[in-house]
């Protein structure tokens, strides 16, 4: 009994959801697609990283021109990377150039893939 | 009368030897005060960006070759000596140069490059492994003073022996002993040329040929030649012998290449057969040796056969002469003339260096340009210009009709730096003359509409990409009287459409009724900001393109955009470095925020849209599967300007089409630029658009037909970004789920 009013609610339900429900459908994610909001960290040559390196190394002898043109090398082997552009900012605020300094953590921003390298280039925005 | 007579001419004597002694004094002076400080005018050398190869770098074997051989690398069997390389399958070996960057000494050594699928798996040094490879990049120009002459100057410490000595054994056996002339030397070439039955050897010694090309013009006066006697001695005088000969190395004129004239054997081991001087093979300084009397007549280029016979000769003379063996002889003459192959790599590029030159002159005096020596390093990506050429070809043959008459410009450059990488000012690419992509003034057509956009966009408290825009006709009085009716390009309307699609679609009418409400001024403004720098009419018509710009000026606005909202000067050069090497100048990676993110980011979803539903979509053809790519596509009135900017994650491309008389192409900005920029990017763009969603961006899920919120499932819904707290209020009357019926009945029945 139990059972058949289980059965009679449901058709009655489908009947009134089909009624009053607007036509529903499923649909595709967004087009054109969306930029994700974690991104995944690709891999990054060796190179790179021995660039960065070697820019701070320039840096912590107050070389900066030689630091940024090393970082620059870097971020044209990967330009998507927020490192380099936190690396730059960094030199740049070294230098005394605030402004330049806050222009590139900004623009790392568009590529930080952590929370925790956001939160580094923010502190240069703020 | 006698002794009158005598007096007299003795008088006359006196007085002409007065002047000669004068005229000597005279010609001294010229010399003691010029030749030691003798400065040669030396052009700029332009280079293009060297190639980083490392683990992971995406480059074909086919790519590494013709890199290689356009910096003048040689493929051999087996390497021996450094400019050299040898492809076995998937590997590459080759025994680089030494190199002076701006900011390192890099030395020659044996490397091996590994491929696998086009990307670079294994690098090493010397047989040890490495995570970088720098190449010498090319040279793709210079500036070059008015008389045209180029030289690369050297030590005469540097040059071969057997070179200078061969030299000497040719042009001036008595070189060591004379004091400026030579009589015996005269009656050995002549005998020599007797022996050898035709002019083996001139009768000039070498401190003449130096001061003829020096000091005096190439007339054959007599007084010309008495001056050039006197000039002579008395630089014999003045200079060690080793000076004259090094001056004599760096001046001798060797040759033509256009307007560039070849002088000294440093450019000449350079210009023929590409090889540093330090390291030239007695065949080939024995050719260079032999066109000293005649570099037009014993051209091998143009003579080979003349040029092998002179260079034998010459050979034979320095084997008579003990400066080679007989052996050394017998092989060199076996040797074929082994000239570089792409003889005419230089000033390939004509339409990047007038970019170059003008980006210069902002700094530099034409005149320093020309004689400094500086060396100038620049972005120029070899094979993206041949890429953007090809493509530039291969697009003009599909959309002109076999029209020679159609013109194409683009300009292509890196979205993370501002560095133009390529760029062509016509479609006869490796031609000077009008540069398109710096010098035309057209329309811009709807390449403008984003910036109508983005100043909406910016007002978020009115505007966001779900905001309802009118399309429908419009009458606008104009301040002459006249009134202004302007029309979508089918000539329809829709009545209302979101401000998203009237962009993705690249309406008319809204992009002109949301320019007049938000200020003709404003949007000039905003163009500004975004990096148009020529003349902007504050017009109704301003979210149409009008007005005149080059391709150049497009770029700049839309490199702002690829590059996220922050402005960078559109950079050629990276570093400038005087003629001892040491920096003078660094171009440095700048920004300058213009656009704040959140509505940048929003303007990109428009963009994106271009190419996925709206008139860029019918381009994806041409693209990559996995590529995303923003474009905006663009065409003047009567289809006289075809134009598309667009950008991946890594490149940003402008290309104009059109002809240079003003007439209709009857082409749309997607049918004919985008045919070539499609190709391009199809082929060359390595990321996709990707950048990070601000914090500050929320999505929603809206109504496509009438902007209201509703709900994931919804017919007509779309999820599309807002800046977070301008989300439309109003609702449909759809409030669904992903599965709105089973979740109903699962809370009914309590399931």
């Amino acid at each position: 009994m139990v059972q058949w009013r289980r059965y009679v609610m449901i058709l009655a339900a489908s009947v009134i959801a089909g009624c009053a429900a607007p036509m529903v459908r499923e649909v595709e994610e967004t087009t054109p697609k969306l930029p994700p909001s974690v991104m995944v960290e690709p891999a990054l040559s060796p190179a790179y990283f021995r660039l960065l390196d070697e820019g701070e190394a320039l840096l912590e002898s107050e070389d900066i021109t030689g630091a940024i043109a090393l970082f620059e090398r870097a971020q044209r082997i990967h330009a998507d990377d927020a490192r380099v552009y936190l690396a730059i900012a960094r030199a740049y605020a070294v230098a005394g150039d605030e402004r330049s300094a806050m222009a590139m953590a900004e623009r790392g921003l568009l590529y930080c893939k952590s929370a925790e390298k956001c939160r580094e280039l923010d502190q240069f925005v703020r | 009368m006698l002794t009158r007579s005598l007096i007299l001419g003795s008088k006359a004597l006196l007085a002409a030897l007065v002047l000669v002694l004068v005229w000597v004094a005279y010609l001294d002076a010229v010399i003691s005060s010029t030749f030691d400080r003798k400065r040669y005018a030396l052009p700029a050398t332009v280079y293009a960006r060297s190639l980083e190869l490392f683990e992971g770098a995406q480059v074909s074997s086919a790519q590494l070759v013709a890199e290689l051989e356009g910096i003048g690398y040689r493929r051999v069997d087996q390497l021996f000596r450094p400019g050299q390389f040898r492809l076995a399958g998937t590997q590459l070996e080759l025994f680089t140069r030494d190199f002076k960057f701006p900011d390192q000494l890099v030395e020659g050594a044996r490397h091996t490059i590994k491929l696998r699928q086009n990307r670079v798996v294994e690098l090493t040094r010397d047989a040890d492994a490495i995570d970088l490879l720098r190449l010498e990049p090319m040279v793709i120009g210079g500036v070059y003073p008015k008389h045209g002459e180029d030289r690369i100057l050297v030590q005469l410490s540097e040059v071969p022996r057997t070179l200078t000595e061969g030299l000497l054994a040719i042009e001036d056996q008595q070189f060591q002993t004379h004091k400026g002339f030579s009589l015996t030397g005269i009656v050995r070439a002549f005998s020599t040329n007797l022996q050898s039955g035709r002019v083996v050897a001139g009768g000039s010694t070498i401190t003449q040929q130096l001061v003829k090309n020096y000091y005096l013009t190439p007339d054959r006066t007599l007084i010309r030649k008495v001056r050039e006697l006197f000039m002579s001695v008395l630089l014999e005088w003045h200079a060690e012998k080793d000076e004259i000969l090094e001056g004599y190395l760096n001046e001798i004129y060797l040759g033509q290449e256009g307007p560039r004239a070849i002088h000294g054997f440093a450019l000449g081991a350079l210009h023929y057969f590409d090889t540093p001087i330090t390291q030239l093979g007695l065949h080939q300084q024995a050719l260079l040796v032999g066109m000293v009397k005649g570099p037009s007549l014993y051209n091998p280029r143009r003579n080979p056969d003349r040029a092998r016979e002179r260079r034998n000769l010459v050979l034979g003379v320095w084997a008579e002469q003990g400066v080679i063996s007989q052996e050394q002889a017998a092989i060199a003459r076996l040797m074929p003339l082994d000239l570089q192959r792409q003889h005419a790599t230089k000033q390939r590029f004509p339409a990047y260096l007038e970019l170059v030159r003008r980006q210069l002159r902002l700094e530099y005096r034409d005149e320093d340009l020309s004689t400094l020596g500086l060396r100038i390093f620049t972005a120029f990506d070899p094979s993206l210009q041949e890429a953007l050429q090809e493509s530039t070809r291969r697009g003009l043959a599909s959309v002109g009709g076999g029209d020679d008459a159609l013109e194409s410009a683009s300009v292509v450059t890196r979205v993370d730096s501002g560095e133009v990488v390529a760029l062509t000012g016509g479609r006869r690419v490796s031609q000077a003359g009008f540069n398109r992509a710096l010098d035309a003034r057209r329309p811009a057509g709807s390449l403008f509409k984003p910036a109508v956009y983005l100043l909406a966009l910016e007002q978020s408290e009115r505007f966001s990409l779900a905001s309802v825009l009118d399309d429908a006709p419009l009458s606008y009085t104009l301040p002459n009287g006249d009134v202004w009716a302007p029309e979508n390009f089918d000539k329809t309307y829709r009545g209302e459409v979101l401000l998203y699609q009237a962009l993705i679609q690249s309406l008319n009418l809204p992009a002109v009724k949301l320019g007049l409400e938000l200020g003709a001024d404003r949007v000039k403004q905003t163009l500004q900001r975004l990096g148009i720098s020529s003349y902007i009419p504050e017009v109704a018509a301003l979210p149409l393109g009008v007005g005149e710009y080059a391709p150049i000026d497009l770029a700049a606005m839309y490199q702002t955009i690829a590059a996220g909202g922050f402005r960078t000067p559109l950079r050629t050069i990276r570093a400038i470095v005087d003629s001892q090497g040491q920096p003078l100048r660094r171009y440095p990676l700048s920004y300058e925020r213009t656009v704040e993110r959140t509505s940048m980011h929003l303007l990109h979803y428009a963009l994106l849209g271009v190419m996925v539903e709206g008139t860029g979509a019918r381009l994806q053809s041409l693209l990559p599967d996995d590529l995303v790519t923003a474009a905006k596509s663009g065409t003047s009135d009567d289809g006289r300007d075809s134009w598309f900017a667009g950008f991946s994650g890594d490149l940003l491309t402008v290309t104009w089409v059109g002809f240079d008389d003003n007439r209709s192409t009857n082409l749309t900005g997607t049918l004919g630029a985008g045919q070539i920029w499609a190709r391009f990017m199809g082929s060359q763009a390595q990321r996709s658009v990707a950048y990070r969603m601000p914090e500050s961006i929320s999505l929603a899920w809206i109504d496509e037909r009438s902007g209201l919120r509703t709900g994931k499932g919804c017919e007509h819904a779309r999820r599309i970004p807002f800046k977070a707290g301008s989300e439309p209020a109003a609702r449909t009357d759809c409030r669904s789920s992903s599965r709105p019926v089973r979740d109903w009945l699962d809370k009914l029945l309590g399931g």
